[in-house]
């Protein structure tokens, strides 16, 4: 298609005669779809100009400064994460916690929903009766109901749960009240964070050497599983180095006691509240209903005789779904992934409904304590979309990769 | 230039084959021996079950009854034995069916190191040669779609002939192929028959069959109406059936 930039053609002068009378002169011109081109383009670039100018001129005469945002913030969150927030802290500051818990609920969800959808979308597919059908079920249910209502009903059962006083402990392991799901987590002594570090970089050589190892193999069949030497490679460094630190690991169970006033006290272990969990459940559920559409629609898209050349090939079940089916299924899996991924992180902003303080929760606790809605609004809209544009360009990299040919 | 076929060892043993899908019966009861080193071409009208059939011994379609064996292994429910005879019996399909996300290379190396567990040069050593064989050795580093329909089926031929069977099925191989690249396919094919191997062929190619057939199976609605010989078939066909569907295509 050709674009008609808005230029008078020099062209549309030749044709007149001088002998020609104006009106002659200006049917030609009129008749000329170069002509139309030019004045339509024209006349609407001038209608845009002056829309913007009357915009801009109104918006000068609101006030959209964030300098409210610098003061304290005088409110506590229930929830924080990374950063270490109080209520004497800026309002800057609260927003931001508000964001890291909009990112943090997106995060976990992305990754939780991804497998979760890969796998029933797989079990939709699978012959097994049982498998297809509990799949099935969980998509027409849960995609068929809406997700406003699906975050509060989450809530809502996990209020259910016990008073704190009669906390299910499963055998002191771990505490199941309508205050959370509280879950023993390790910790350690001083030296925690350098063994962690340790570990990190234990895991990384053992999959590097892992990858070589798979390599080598490709000439070397007799050797024996690389998963397997890569995985005592990584448990011998993590054993070597934890007497080495003289590391000492205690299990952090979560524990209840009551104090001497007679209020339950909540210690340790690691906290799933209800708030985080109905959003975190709603979100996954409900999205990896969608991914389970996508990923069975692109594995059915494929012609049955890819799946047929690699049974009379002698491929096993596993090897047909990793090496010939999902690498042709990524294609056309991401672009519409990228979509949920999208709807995902933007539908977290139901979390006002149940208070777990997201960025829009928060922002409405700011405005709500000292107005200014319109900046406000300005800076969500900004964040959401700043989220949104950072999730598509790593899909488009993403996608970049899985669809160059042979990939 | 027809080879021995020796009457005595059986391949691939049929009897009583039976296959619905849904109301429809496309076999109504098959029951073929095919010998060691024969060539066997089917017959038949759209429908016949023809396909089915072909398909049905490598297990791509379950049989309702009767009993498969291949090379005295039974293709039953046991898991072992179907991968077994999967590794023995090659499949060429009349749409190619090649990996399109992977090279022509790749495509023919994948399965023998997956499954017959090579290594990466010895499966490549032998994707090379098969690639001679099918006479594509230059296409090696491409991708499917930028080969011919022609060019496809012999890397489809050489994908299959890497696993090293000891049977092959062509369902149908030149049906999907433009008039002018049917040949180069069945000159790879003519050359498979004389080098020994045992073939089961689906094809409508007549002239291949009277080069390389050592017997005919010709299947109307669902059941084998008359076997031979090609001079049988060509010269002295018994059956109404037959000779009806033969006056149309020759």
């Amino acid at each position: 298609m050709t674009l008609y930039v808005v230029t008078m053609p020099s062209s549309l002068f030749t044709q007149f005669k001088s002998e020609d009378s104006i009106k002659k002169k200006l049917s030609l011109l009129i008749r000329n779809r170069n002509f139309r081109r030019f004045f339509i383009q024209f006349v609407f670039g001038i209608f845009l100009l002056l829309l913007f100018f009357y915009v801009v001129d109104k918006a000068l005469n609101l006030e959209l400064g964030f300098g409210h945002l610098s003061s304290r913030a005088g409110f506590g969150l229930s929830h924080t994460f990374i950063i270490d927030y109080n209520s004497n802290d800026s309002r800057w500051m609260g927003y931001f916690a508000g964001v890291i818990n909009t990112i943090r609920v997106s995060l976990v969800g992305i990754v939780l929903a991804t497998i979760l959808g890969i796998f029933m979308g797989l079990a939709r597919l699978s012959p097994n009766f049982l498998i297809n059908k509990i799949s099935t079920g969980y998509v027409e249910f849960i995609r068929n109901t809406p997700l406003l209502v699906q975050i509060i009903f989450w809530q809502l059962l996990l209020l259910q749960l016990p008073h704190i006083s009669k906390a299910l402990t499963f055998g002191g392991l771990s505490v199941w009240s309508n205050r959370g799901i509280y879950l023993p987590i390790i910790s350690s002594n001083e030296n925690g964070s350098l063994w962690s570090l340790i570990l990190l970089l234990g895991l990384i050589i053992s999959l590097i050497l892992r990858s070589r190892l798979f390599k080598y193999k490709e000439e070397h069949v007799d050797l024996f599983s690389p998963n397997l030497i890569s995985f005592f490679t990584f448990v011998v460094i993590a054993i070597i180095s934890f007497f080495a630190l003289s590391m000492k690991l205690s299990f952090n169970v979560p524990e209840v006691n009551i104090n001497q006033h007679g209020t339950y006290i909540q210690s340790g272990g690691f906290a799933l509240t209800p708030q985080f969990a109905a959003i975190l459940f709603a979100l996954v559920l409900y999205t990896g209903t969608f991914i389970t559409e996508i990923v069975r629609g692109s594995i059915q898209s494929l012609p049955i005789g890819q799946t047929e050349a690699a049974m009379a090939l002698g491929l096993n079940t596993y090897q047909r779904i990793t090496l010939i089916i999902l690498p042709q299924a990524l294609r056309s899996i991401i672009p519409p992934l990228t979509n949920q991924y999208l709807n995902l992180t933007k539908n977290s902003s139901l979390s006002v409904a149940i208070a777990y303080p997201d960025l829009f929760m928060v922002s409405r606790t700011i405005m709500n304590n000292a107005g200014h809605a319109l900046p406000m609004f300005v800076l969500i809209l900004i964040t959401y979309l700043t989220l949104s544009l950072i999730i598509s360009l790593i899909m488009n990299i993403i996608n970049r990769r899985v669809t160059r040919i042979g990939a | 230039m027809k080879k021995k076929v020796s009457k005595k060892k059986i391949s691939v043993e049929a009897k009583g084959i039976t296959k619905s899908f849904g109301d429809f019966q496309a076999l109504k009861g098959i029951t073929a021996n095919i010998y060691e080193g024969e060539v066997v071409v089917v017959l038949g009208p759209s429908g016949s079950g023809k396909s089915t059939f072909i398909r049905t011994i490598n297990g791509l379609e379950e049989h309702n009854s009767g009993e498969i064996t291949v090379n005295g292994i039974p293709l039953n429910d046991d898991v072992k034995n179907r991968d077994v005879i999967r590794g023995q019996v090659g499949m060429v399909f009349q749409q190619f069916n090649l990996f399109p996300h992977l090279s022509v290379l790749r495509n023919i190396t994948l399965a023998p190191q997956k499954v017959k567990k090579l290594s990466k040069s010895e499966s490549e050593e032998l994707a090379m040669s098969l690639l001679e064989r099918v006479g594509i050795p230059e296409q090696a580093e491409k991708y499917p779609a930028q080969l011919s329909g022609g060019q496809q089926q012999r890397v489809a031929i050489a994908r299959a002939l890497a696993m090293q069977p000891k049977i092959m099925l062509f369902d149908e191989p030149t049906s999907a192929l433009d008039p002018e690249m049917i040949k180069e396919v069945l000159d790879v094919m003519i050359e498979l028959a004389q080098s020994g191997m045992t073939m089961i062929c689906v094809t409508h190619e007549m002239g291949f069959a009277r080069e390389v057939a050592d017997r005919f199976l010709f299947f109307d609605e669902g059941l084998i109406v008359e076997e031979g010989t090609p001079d049988h078939f060509f010269n002295n066909p018994q059956e109404e059936r037959t000779k009806l569907f033969l006056s149309q295509i020759l």
